[in-house]
């Protein structure tokens, strides 16, 4: 340590310790945030990323539940290509996903806009009627009550009201696919995420375009939607990937009836699981994973460019 | 170009989370009258939560007032619609279009109101080269690339493509950094003088209203406190507000009692001149107001002031003495080689002196605009 002594006339770099006080601190930093990142990546890594990998192996293999397995290529995708039924679930699959993103992804967004516009205590309260949070199951024995067809609310409606002949609802192979969605146009809870970009948008906005003499709907074209783009874009992903692989409410409310005229792929894919198909099952999962890849990355494809160059 | 008249204007408050419980209380704007003149600017200068802003939107047409008349070269216009005026805002946070570049900002009022696609061009072309240097380069560009400065520049631009009758302009200037701002205010006032526009420009820095304004309204509160030149707020204010707001440093303002024909302050006094106690109405307890100028140093009826420090300004050949007199902070000017003290003697010169009414603030005796020319 005696060499550390400094002497008159060391020169100014070989007295700062700063160099060392550096190091540690890097060193240090790099730990933590590892020590931060491991819980999470290991968890993706066990609970996303081999699942997959497993899936994708599994699908080239007969797995059984028991004896042995042996590779059989891809055997299991020709047979799953080939069944009929996976076809009819593709479809319904499709079908459920086109009609609800074009009767419910617009009009939560349509009506933050609206609501925006009203008085700030009027606004209020309409976010408490509207945005009521909901139980999944809760709405699920409530809505199985609304679709009876005896004693349902809905066909109550159809014949003693509107005089109509005894409908069908979910029972109804043509009609089911709209019944599904139907409840998702009356819940507006995505409007609260819109409402919270719209709200972010500084007022002196919509007043500049007011003394330029700009009407509701340019201000609304103009301000809000620009502003608001990038929560649709990502709302629009996570809608189409989620109703792509809907599961659990056409499972409650109709388990893929009639006739499996409302069973979707993942539906189908628990019903192979079920049955023990597992090479089968996992194949099925990897033509879903690829359309919904697809669909994605062109859906991403198209909306990156700027509206405005 | 056009004449803005202001009619008993009264607005009642909107609450918002930021108002105090107080202010909800009274109204935003409280009767305000005044009139702005054809082709003059004029500042509106207060403390935050006071109208000013509220009252330049009422002048724009983004809010309404809740009685009183306002009137563009005597048209009412009180119940027009903002984008019916003809007036042009600028905001302090610019308010740029977002997505869209400087020119889509510059293009919108044209395309608002469906005018032909060469008028538009022409007239950008034409801001173009008003405003100088870069702005074609700053319109080609997406606002959110640009600086605070830049932007302030295209919404400028946007305000005045489309003529305006009235500019308005609401702290235009305060989200920038203090040398932008200097220069952006000096660009600003050449171009106001340039298109002789009507412009009403809001403010809570008294030296920007006193630089921007042919005339200036301090208000507080929802009332105009007063409405005049520069010199008609600095040397006759209205009364205690007005006095302490203009003016840097700030007026001293000190407890006084008049006896015996003497202005006492604690046990010191000086000998009060007959006609400033002829103006004081035979009141006894008063606050006397002295700007730091108006000071005489070391004369022999001086009263001692405690001086804490003396701040030395070359650039203009004086120093200012911070002292406390009367238990009040007191500033004097004082020459720049004046020795180093500790106390120093302090006299007024009377024509100099502001009395206001100890209760009310009211002035009782301003030293009057003075006849320079």
């Amino acid at each position: 340590m005696a060499e550390q002594t400094l002497a008159p006339g060391t020169p100014v770099e070989e007295m700062k310790p700063a160099a060392v006080v550096e190091v540690k601190l890097t060193r240090r930093s790099r730990v933590e945030k590892w020590a931060f990142l491991i819980p999470a990546l290991l968890f993706q890594l066990s609970w996303g990323w081999y699942p997959l990998v497993v899936a994708f192996l599994l699908s080239m293999t007969d797995a059984r539940p028991r004896g042995p397995i042996s590779w059989t290529g891809f055997q299991s995708y020709s047979r799953v290509w080939a069944d009929p039924l996976v076809g009819s679930a593709f479809r319904v699959t499709i079908i459920y996903a086109a009609l609800s993103i074009v009767l419910t992804f617009l009009i939560p967004i349509i009506v933050a806009i609206l609501l925006m516009e009203m008085k700030p205590r009027v606004m209020r309260w309409m976010m408490i009627l509207w945005f009521l949070p909901l139980s999944g199951v809760a709405s699920t024995i409530m809505w199985r009550y609304v679709y009876n067809q005896d004693f349902g609310f809905l066909q109550w409606i159809a014949m003693d009201v509107l005089g109509l002949e005894r409908q069908g609802f979910l029972a109804s192979a043509d009609q089911v696919l709209f019944w599904l969605i139907f409840p998702g146009i009356l819940m507006f809870g995505p409007g609260l995420i819109y409402m919270a970009g719209l709200q972010s948008i500084p007022q002196s906005y919509y007043e500049a375009a007011e003394i330029e003499g700009a009407g509701l709907w340019r201000k609304i074209w103009t301000i809000s939607l620009p502003r608001i783009r990038p929560i649709i874009v990502m709302m629009l992903t996570f809608a189409i990937i989620g109703s792509l692989q809907v599961f659990d409410w056409p499972k409650l409310m109709t388990d893929g009836g009639p006739g499996g005229a409302s069973r979707t792929v993942v539906m189908y894919m628990f019903d192979l699981l079920n049955s023990l198909r597992y090479s089968d099952a996992t194949a099925l999962a990897i033509f879903l994973f690829i359309l919904i890849m697809a669909i994605t990355i062109t859906y991403r494809i198209l909306f990156k460019e700027d509206p405005d160059s | 170009m056009v004449r803005v008249e202001l009619k008993h204007i009264t607005r009642k408050y909107q609450a918002t989370s930021e108002s105090s419980e107080e202010d909800a209380k009274r109204p935003a704007l409280d009767d305000v009258s005044m009139t702005i003149e054809d082709g003059s600017i004029v500042s509106i200068v207060g403390p935050s939560g006071c109208g000013k802003s509220t009252l330049l939107k009422t002048i724009a047409g983004l809010e309404y007032a809740d009685s009183g008349q306002i009137l563009y070269n005597n048209v009412d216009v009180t119940r027009i619609e903002p984008g019916q005026r003809g007036v042009g805002m600028v905001f302090q946070d610019y308010a740029l279009y977002p997505t869209m570049k400087g020119k889509g900002n510059l293009h919108y009022y044209f395309e608002v109101h469906q005018r032909t696609e060469a008028e538009m061009e022409q007239r950008t072309r034409e801001i173009a080269q008003i405003m100088g240097v870069g702005f074609e380069v700053l319109i080609g560009q997406k606002t959110d690339t640009l600086s605070g400065g830049e932007q302030q520049r295209v919404a400028i631009g946007r305000c005045i493509v489309r003529d305006p009758y009235v500019f308005l302009m609401d702290e235009p200037i305060s989200n920038l950094d203090a040398k932008l701002r200097e220069r952006t205010r000096i660009e600003i006032k050449k171009m106001l003088r340039k298109f002789k526009v009507t412009t009403v420009y809001v403010t809570h820095d008294q030296q920007e209203a006193i630089f921007m304004g042919d005339r200036i309204a301090v208000m507080r509160k929802g009332k105009v406190e007063q409405y005049g030149t520069f010199d008609d707020l600095y040397f006759t204010p209205a009364n205690l507000f007005v006095a302490t707001f203009i003016g840097t440093p700030p007026m001293s303002v000190i407890p006084a009692v008049v006896a015996n024909g003497r202005l006492m302050i604690d046990q010191a006094g000086w000998t009060l001149p007959d006609e400033i106690a002829a103006a004081l109405n035979g009141q006894s307890h008063l606050r006397f107001g002295m700007r730091a100028e108006g000071w005489e140093v070391d004369a022999p009826d001086g009263i001692p002031m405690e001086v804490r420090y003396i701040d030395r300004i070359p650039t203009e050949q004086a120093a200012f003495a911070h002292g406390t007199l009367g238990g009040i902070s007191v500033t004097v000017i004082i020459p720049i080689d004046h020795p180093e003290v500790t106390t120093m003697r302090v006299t007024p010169r009377w024509d100099q002196t502001y009395f206001f009414d100890a209760t009310t603030e009211t002035a009782l005796r301003t030293p009057g605009v003075p006849d320079l020319f």
